[in-house]
């Protein structure tokens, strides 16, 4: 007698996951904000602080090398060279603009990361509504991957002018090009995958069509 | 928009023979409405088996039950 293999759910991994994210995603934002409104020196997302900082090109400030004191304190070996670490620049009194421009330097790729969670959940839902193999639901999951990628894209870019302005507003022989670019190269690769799984998808929806008028 | 000019002539087998579709379907081992799909041409393709299980039961012979409609370019 065969034994009925246990179908499993195919989109259970990913709706486990995105469920998960987004209810604790939802608690931490619930905390986070009711704590930073109506407790004193509590910030949130380190946005709407007393002080904004920024991090400056290690080129502000500290001197290239330790002094002799300190080369025997830390034990350093003589031919060994030491170098700043990038400098952090603090703004005790921001102006609206400066927190305006803090904010985005750190909250696009965050809002990018909330947007995907939130269109991964209502694609699930309407895969789970109209078939896994449909061409709707294809398109759905392309257009998906693509908004991935120019949220990812469009994110670093906001977050790299936001960060440079801000710089050139503290530090004035900063240029505002100076600023913190950073992209996800995963990320990217991971949209592009979704796109091309969004495609596959497309071609399956025919075989599908095609397997369910087979008599 | 179909991309062929097979037609299933079932009907008229089950007619001949006295059967309904349901009778088929039971000695068939089929459900009604894929029968269904079948009777009204909005089948893509059926299987060899399926073929064999019909012709068994209404006791004809592949070729009875499928026709070829006419081109466009022969009317």
């Amino acid at each position: 007698m065969k034994k009925q293999t246990r179908r499993r759910d195919p989109l259970g991994p990913l709706d486990t996951v995105t469920n998960v994210l987004a209810t604790v995603l939802v608690v931490v934002f619930a905390i986070g904000g009711v704590a930073a409104i109506f407790t004193d020196g509590i910030t949130f997302f380190d946005v709407n602080g007393p002080t904004i900082c920024i991090d400056a090109d290690g080129s502000i400030g500290a001197s290239s090398d330790l002094d002799t004191m300190d080369r025997e304190f830390f034990g350093l070996r003589d031919d060994v060279t030491t170098y700043p670490s990038q400098t952090t620049v603090c703004d005790p009194s921001p102006t609206f603009a400066d927190r305006a421009l803090e904010g985005l330097s750190v909250i696009p790729a965050f809002a990018v990361f909330v947007g995907f969670l939130v269109f991964t959940q209502r694609t699930i839902r309407y895969a789970r509504r109209h078939g896994l193999f449909s061409t709707s639901l294809a398109k759905r999951i392309e257009r998906l991957g693509w908004l991935l990628v120019i949220g990812l894209v469009g994110a670093a870019c906001i977050e790299w002018l936001a960060s440079g302005l801000l710089l050139h507003r503290l530090v004035s022989k900063e240029s505002w090009t100076r600023g913190s670019f950073s992209i996800s190269l995963v990320g990217i690769i991971g949209a592009c995958g979704i796109i091309s799984v969004g495609r596959v998808m497309a071609r399956a929806a025919y075989l599908q069509e095609d397997a369910d008028a087979t008599i | 928009m179909t991309d062929h000019r097979i037609h299933v002539t079932l009907d008229e087998m089950l007619a001949r023979r006295g059967m309904t579709l349901t009778e088929l379907a039971s000695a068939v081992d089929m459900s009604v409405v894929n029968l269904s799909i079948l009777k009204t041409g909005k089948a893509r393709a059926i299987r060899f088996s399926t073929l064999t299980r019909i012709c068994d039961v209404l006791d004809c012979q592949p070729g009875d039950l499928l026709a070829l409609g006419p081109s466009h370019l022969n009317r």
